[in-house]
């Protein structure tokens, strides 16, 4: 049954996913043309509404894709699917992270760790930063007039972001 | 107050653009600041794990938060309460307007609220780095973490294994006592 089978495909690639969103773009592109079921040009379509949806890309990927494959319990079924494995894997492992609470080895584990996290943060804003400034190859002075004044207010007053998302829609409305 | 986990992750789900880092500055106003739920230094915690383990890494660092917050079933409700606002928005476009994506005021609303994502993420990596990279051992893996991922394309997670062995290694070898490092902070 096709519902059975989205949500294997969907597991396994939620399962095997490393690196974010964008990385599992390929993954699931391949899986759906192998199957048949999705071409090229639907491809590209979801890469686009699943960039201008909110929330994350791989579960907007597998909402669309199901969709397009079998209609709304198809998304169903790919959403929860590619959900499974975060979920299952996440719950066993905050139990087993508990025993390690006061450890010394946690504290060297983060020690390590956090830094290479903040890399990866920064190298996250710093992609988003490249694609919002250069688009077709010119610099948006807007866009980055923006980022200095989003920036520049987050520090100054005390907002939800909330509240700087909807207000910087509204401006990127009047200002671009 | 199940049903506050759900309302406030449907809230963070809602307005996260741009990806699992993103949902970052979201899970802190909402959860840590608004609620209270969990500390911010769990909530690096959290993220950190949820870098490493398999999946999408939003759905990690909910699941991981609601859970801390409230068990196994606070994990579920933070789980669905992500996923709920995308999913509807998604089912909604199909129905509604089938291929009208390239509405020029929605590219323009987008490239604002990307604006305010960069600066917001920025902000996130400020907060991080200024408390836990505060020696020349942690700037130095920040440093090369950076260069490895943004020069040399160096897949996350073998930097973050490196970073975790290498970081072993260095704490057994090292001649001044780890706990006078680890407690420095």
């Amino acid at each position: 049954m096709v519902y059975i089978t989205l949500f294997i495909i969907f597991f396994k690639i939620g399962l095997f996913s490393f690196g974010g969103g964008l990385a599992m773009l390929p993954i699931i592109e391949q899986d759906m043309m192998k199957y048949g079921w999705l071409n090229h040009q639907d491809f590209l379509d979801i890469i686009t509404i699943s960039q201008m949806t909110p929330g994350p890309i791989a579960i907007n990927c597998a909402t669309f894709a199901g969709f397009k494959v079998a209609g709304f319990w198809g998304s169903v079924f790919a959403t929860i699917g590619i959900a499974s494995p975060s979920i299952i894997i996440m719950v066993i492992l905050s139990a087993v992270l508990t025993k390690f609470e006061k450890s010394k080895s946690k504290k060297i584990f983060f020690y390590g760790l956090m830094p290479v996290t903040a890399a990866l943060i920064l190298y996250s804003a710093f992609l988003i930063g490249k694609s919002t400034i250069y688009i077709d190859s010119l610099i948006n002075i807007k866009a980055i007039v923006g980022i200095v004044v989003c920036f520049a207010i987050i520090n100054k007053v005390k907002t939800h972001p909330i509240m700087i998302i909807v207000l910087s829609a509204s401006a990127g409305l009047i200002v671009f | 107050m199940l049903l506050k986990i759900f309302i406030s992750f449907f809230k963070i789900g809602l307005f996260t653009f741009g990806g699992g880092y993103a949902m970052l500055p979201m899970i802190e106003a909402e959860v840590v600041k608004k609620q209270k739920w969990i500390t911010e230094d769990k909530l690096l915690e959290i993220t950190g794990i949820a870098q490493i383990t398999p999946g999408v890494i939003a759905i990690n660092t909910a699941v991981y938060a609601g859970k801390v917050t409230r068990g196994i079933l606070g994990a579920f409700f933070a789980c669905v309460g992500v996923i709920l606002p995308s999913f509807l928005i998604i089912i909604g476009i199909f129905l509604m307007f089938s291929n009208n994506f390239s509405n020029i005021y929605v590219q323009k609303a987008f490239l604002g609220v990307r604006c305010a994502i960069v600066a917001l993420i920025l902000k996130t990596v400020i907060n991080l780095y200024k408390k836990r990279v505060k020696d020349y051992l942690r700037f130095f893996y920040f440093l090369i973490s950076f260069i490895l991922l943004a020069i040399f394309k160096v897949n996350p997670i073998l930097i973050i294994i490196t970073a975790v062995i290498s970081i072993f290694i260095i704490f057994h070898l090292s001649p001044i006592k780890p706990e006078y490092i680890l407690e420095a902070d």
